[in-house]
């Protein structure tokens, strides 16, 4: 059964009341009634138009919404997945293993093909849109801030930062 | 005309809320954050960031990253930037400007009018301070209104009673601790007390976690974590976990491979945190707490027990030692509902909707209280809408008849929550007659509910072979008191189990007669094509059914239904060509409800498709 089937939303009738006796009127010889009703009918215009638009407004980001949350599906599980690949880089980092590297590789394989990229770190030019800075060290004062460790890997997911590179910058 | 938006431009996190068709939205920022950090940073190249970003790079650049500028709002503090001062609003202005930008580029719209919110202890000079801030943003600043004021708002405690309001707010956030008492009465809140300290906040409490990891560690590695900065940032981020886990459940576990190394190899770090433990850890801060607290109550010139409402504010507010002491100290249940990061932001939301006259009582629509539908077969109600949904509103369904040549149907109008008929209030009843003879399923018959604005309901039901048509109107629907409703939800929420059951019961009996319906017309339209002992399966298996049908036994019930729809499968998939739409809806599945009520030329209705699909029914 669906009951989506043939719906139908009304939007609100503008049927306003009389209400005569609270009109002020502007032009000698006007019926203050009919200054008031129009009033009135000008106020239900405005709310009315308002409301549309910010419907229209809402049903516009709602289908954006909806359409970036498609695009950026299992977010959430990957999310959770990087402190896996961190423990895997440490291992690796300890004590070279081309074991590990191997589970490595294949894990990021799988997952860069679903979206997520590692974030280029070491002497790249450092960027806080992609790089938190956990230490620093003063350089010559003259070329720009580079990062000259990273201390753990940051990952872009379909496009988006999803954790910055944690990173040493010198500069 | 631009929006009007509300602004938390908080010491370390500001928020931005909009009140959309009266209901209050946080807006999440350029990078899907809902909180920004109200953290300041100047490039060397020139560039101004704002939020998390000029967060991320405030150590390698300490002197150009302004944090927690809220605390030098209106003082003479100025901040040199390349041959340039910039005063407290100036730097303010620019975290005004990324909510701004980024409520833009959220709600399609402009927005140039803000309500900002400052604490209670706020001079003069601090609120004019903001207000520039905020016009230097490119915002006109409709009010200056205090945090505790809007955390009453958005929970509407304005309106609540004609007589005066005492409230409390309670307010721990990530680096500052305010307890403010209010006093509200005809709309006008007015602050009685407020008392703080400046420097408590939730990230004391993640520090204290640190603390007890490092100690533990040094005590059994030998090793000072404290001393490496990449050890101790994931520390931060584990402690805080930890914290914030601890809420919803009693014990955690820290577990952070590969922490350091010796030279005996790596070592990792995974111990047990029980809520307990980390209560004993933190119970001076919340006693910390204890003493604003009491000077608010003695200053406003009340005792404990003279506060009406509680109201939380910040995200410390989550842990349950902090609930306790605030429940045990003043004796009533703090307000629920409103996250209480945002809590502030969305008062102030309400405040401008309130300013800009957005929220009228002329268009503010109502709700259908509870949901409408009608009778169908088996005694079921089917909803055609449903509780909650805002009226005006319209919605139309399509059903059938139940039996052959069935000359009328009744409409049965019901008000309820129960899946049953029976147990719902009866709106209305009426019938359209004079149906055109045809077979069961066939008549296409459209039922229309349409609420206007005052909730008059208007039902309608309209043969589509002859345009024939019908109707009631129904008044008195919201006359239903409040606790009516209340009583009827419960209801139905007390009752759901059992409710689904006999739904289920229903169903598998429409089932069971749809089928033998179905069986019965194949044998008598096709029965010379029967090939074999394919006939007297099918008969057997009928028989079956019947039997069962006329019993109590659901199970059985539902095997027969299965028995026959298998034994008449292979020869109605070959006939399913020439046979007629109705024989072939017998191998699929649901099929919906319609009604049998007492009397035998009634109703009956099944919910067919919109494009006359009779197999999906």
């Amino acid at each position: 059964m669906s009951p989506e089937n043939r719906q139908e939303n009304e939007a609100p009738d503008s049927s306003a009341e009389e209400q005569g006796q609270d009109a002020q009127p502007t032009n000698a010889g006007e019926d203050p009634a009919l200054v008031a009703a129009n009033a009135e009918r000008d106020q239900f215009k405005s709310a009315l138009q308002h409301l549309q638009a910010d419907f229209e407004n809402y049903r516009k980001r709602v289908i954006k919404q909806q359409a970036d949350d498609v695009a950026r599906a299992n977010e959430a599980l990957v999310q959770k997945v990087l402190p896996v690949l961190d423990t895997i880089d440490l291992a690796i980092a300890h004590e070279p293993s081309k074991s590990l590297e191997q589970v490595s590789t294949a894990l990021l394989d799988v997952l860069s093909k679903e979206g997520l990229e590692r974030i280029p770190s070491v002497d790249a030019q450092f960027d806080p849109n992609e790089h938190e800075a956990v230490a620093h060290e003063p350089g010559d004062g003259e070329s720009p801030a580079k990062v000259s460790e990273e201390m753990r890997a940051g990952y872009r997911w379909k496009g988006r930062v999803l954790r910055p590179a944690m990173v040493k910058v010198i500069g | 005309m631009g929006k009007a938006v509300g602004i938390d431009l908080g010491t370390t996190n500001s928020v931005v809320s909009v009140l959309e068709a009266g209901e209050p939205t946080v807006i999440p920022n350029a990078e899907g954050a809902r909180t920004t950090p109200s953290v300041v940073g100047f490039s060397k190249t020139g560039e101004v960031l704002v939020g998390e970003v000029a967060k991320r790079q405030a150590i390698t650049n300490p002197d150009r990253t302004i944090r927690s500028v809220k605390r030098h709002m209106g003082t003479n503090w100025t901040i040199d930037i390349d041959d340039k001062k910039y005063t407290p609003q100036e730097i303010s202005a620019r975290v005004l400007q990324k909510l701004k930008r980024d409520a833009e580029s959220y709600l399609g719209a402009t927005v140039d009018q803000a309500v900002i919110t400052v604490p209670a202890y706020f001079d003069d000079a601090q609120r004019t301070a903001t207000k520039e801030a905020g016009q230097i943003a490119g915002l006109e600043v409709l009010r200056i209104i205090n945090e505790p004021t809007a955390a009453a708002l958005a929970y509407g405690l304005e309106k609540d009673g004609d007589a005066d309001q005492t409230v409390l707010v309670f307010d721990l956030g990530g680096g500052t601790f305010d307890v403010s008492v209010l006093d509200i009465g005809d709309g006008v809140f007015e602050v009685k007390a407020t008392h703080g300290d400046t420097s408590l906040g939730g990230d004391d409490w993640d520090q204290r976690v640190i603390d007890w990891l490092v100690e533990q560690f040094k005590n059994e590695n030998g090793v000072d974590l404290g001393a490496d900065k990449m050890a101790l940032q994931r520390l931060k981020e584990a402690g805080e976990k930890a914290k914030i886990e601890l809420s919803q459940v009693q014990e955690t576990t820290i577990n952070l491979p590969f922490i350091t190394a010796t030279a005996a190899g790596p070592l990792h770090l995974d111990y047990k945190l029980t809520r307990s433990k980390f209560q004993e850890l933190t119970s001076d801060l919340v006693d910390r707490c204890k003493t604003p607290f009491e000077l608010a109550i003695k200053d406003a010139g009340l005792s404990m027990g003279e506060i009406d409402h509680v109201v939380m504010v910040g995200g410390s507010t989550r842990m349950p030692a902090i609930y306790e002491l605030v429940h045990k100290m003043t004796g009533k249940e703090p307000h629920k509902g409103v996250n209480p990061d945002e809590v502030v932001a969305v008062g102030a939301a309400v405040q401008a909707g309130v300013l800009k006259g957005e929220v009228k009582d002329v268009l503010l629509l109502d709700v259908t209280p509870l949901s409408l539908g009608i009778e169908t077969k088996g005694g079921m109600m089917t909803k055609l809408i449903e509780r909650n949904t805002t009226i005006p509103t319209k919605r139309s369904e399509v059903f059938t008849t139940a039996e052959d040549s069935q000359p009328s149907v009744e409409i049965h109008v019901l008000q309820g929550e129960r899946e049953m008929a029976a147990y719902n209030k009866t709106l209305g009843k009426f019938q359209l007659v004079d149906l055109p003879p045809a077979p069961r399923g066939v008549p296409q018959i459209e039922v229309s509910f349409d609420i206007d604005a005052n909730g008059i309901v208007h039902v309608n039901a309209k043969d589509k072979a002859t345009n024939k048509e019908t109707g009631i109107t129904i008044t008195g629907q919201s006359s239903l008191s409040k606790d009516d409703i209340d009583k009827m939800v419960k209801d139905a929420e007390a009752h759901a189990d059992e409710d689904k059951r006999r739904r289920e019961e229903a169903e598998v009996r429409n089932n069971a007669d749809t089928l033998v319906y179905q069986t019965e017309k194949l044998l008598k339209d096709q029965g010379d094509k029967f090939e074999g002992d394919e006939k007297a399966n099918v008969e057997g298996a009928l028989e079956e059914l019947k039997k069962a049908q006329s019993g109590e036994d659901l199970d059985a019930i539902k095997s027969a239904t299965e028995k026959l729809m298998t034994s008449s499968q292979s020869f109605s998939q070959r006939l399913y060509e020439q046979a007629s739409q109705d024989g072939a809806s017998a191998g699929a599945g649901e099929s919906a409800g319609s009604a049998s009520s007492n009397d035998d030329d009634v109703v009956d209705a099944e919910v067919v498709d919109e494009d006359g699909d009779k197999d999906k029914k």
